[in-house]
């Protein structure tokens, strides 16, 4: 998502310098005079020139796939690029809970933060990747964690544990954590 | 050599701080005294930062409301703990220190964003 967001950002700067330029060129035209029409200061005709022979082999049936391709893929740039637009963008912070005496929020780092100390203490199980995601309206979120332990302890008494550790998230507000071992990737869902 | 006076110069009273910059000032003391509150955050966009005659203020904003209270967000750096007492004990202590000079009426909602967690000290251990 931040790709096409970036990607939107990027297009709708280009299409504003085409247009200012658009805008000079139409200016420059029409301060100068002479017969020459804008098309033609701008050199259109010798762009329909070589677009010709595309145009009539178009026009008589026999680029159709070729049309339908780029159709198609007009139509799924023009979808992304929407929505790049319309879906909000992630909060930065988890809400964790709001009411009438304020709300409660905590960056990512920081409630990954959390979640590491609340699972690895003290010293259980080594975290080796968190990955919190708040959810993109209201309070919540996801958090992702993969853990694993020196000791060997079998893999469902690690997700168990974990589980249980991290429900100070979990129960007091509306966090689903995924709690992965390191060794197999073996996943459960919790929360 | 001081300049002269000039009677008819406009009597300057001293500066008071204001109701807005006053809870601001308590909610942050307030916060700062809770064990496992590391430190103020100047926030996600620095704007928590409140520059006053008594110095800066960075972990605070107090914004007045159409009913005439305040109210009041906190960006903190806290210790790896459980963040919901810590987050309650703040407003806690917030609404105490409100209260003790006269200004409970005047404090709205308290917003507690915790923007880093920092080991800083003995800590009490996580989830407690």
């Amino acid at each position: 998502m931040p790709v096409l967001r970036a990607i939107v950002r990027l297009l709708t700067l280009l299409l504003l310098v085409v247009l200012a330029l658009a805008g000079v060129a139409a200016i420059v035209v029409a301060v100068s005079g002479g017969n020459a029409s804008l098309a033609e200061s701008v050199g259109l005709p010798a762009v329909r020139d070589a677009v010709s022979g595309f145009l009539e082999r178009l026009e008589g049936g026999r680029a159709a796939a070729l049309v339908a391709l780029i159709a198609a893929g007009a139509v799924l740039i023009g979808l992304l690029l929407l929505v790049g637009i319309l879906v909000p963008t992630r909060e930065r912070r988890f809400v964790l809970s709001e009411g009438q005496h304020g709300r409660l929020a905590a960056r990512r780092g920081a409630l990954g933060d959390v979640a590491e100390a609340l699972v690895a203490r003290p010293r259980w199980v080594e975290v080796s990747k968190v990955k919190p995601r708040p959810a993109r309206r209201g309070a919540g979120g996801r958090l992702a964690l993969t853990v694993a332990s020196p000791r060997r302890d079998p893999e469902g008494d690690i997700q168990k544990t974990a589980r249980e550790r991290l429900e100070p998230l979990t129960e007091r507000f509306k966090i689903k954590a995924r709690v992965r071992t390191g060794r197999d990737h073996g996943a459960e869902r919790v929360g | 050599m001081a300049p002269p006076s000039t009677p008819d110069a406009p009597l300057q009273a001293p500066a008071r701080p204001s109701t807005r910059g006053r809870l601001a000032r308590l909610a942050l003391d307030g916060a700062l005294a809770v064990e496992n509150v590391v430190a103020g955050h100047s926030g996600p966009s620095g704007a928590h930062v409140r520059v006053a005659e008594g110095g800066t203020a960075v972990g605070v904003i107090a914004a007045a409301r159409p009913d005439g209270r305040y109210d009041v967000s906190l960006a903190l750096v806290a210790r790896p703990v459980s963040l919901h007492p810590l987050a309650e004990e703040v407003r806690r202590c917030v609404g105490e220190a409100a209260s003790q000079v006269g200004l409970a009426d005047a404090l709205g909602t308290v917003d507690v964003a915790f923007e880093d967690v920092r080991e800083a000290g003995p800590a009490t251990p996580a989830g407690a």
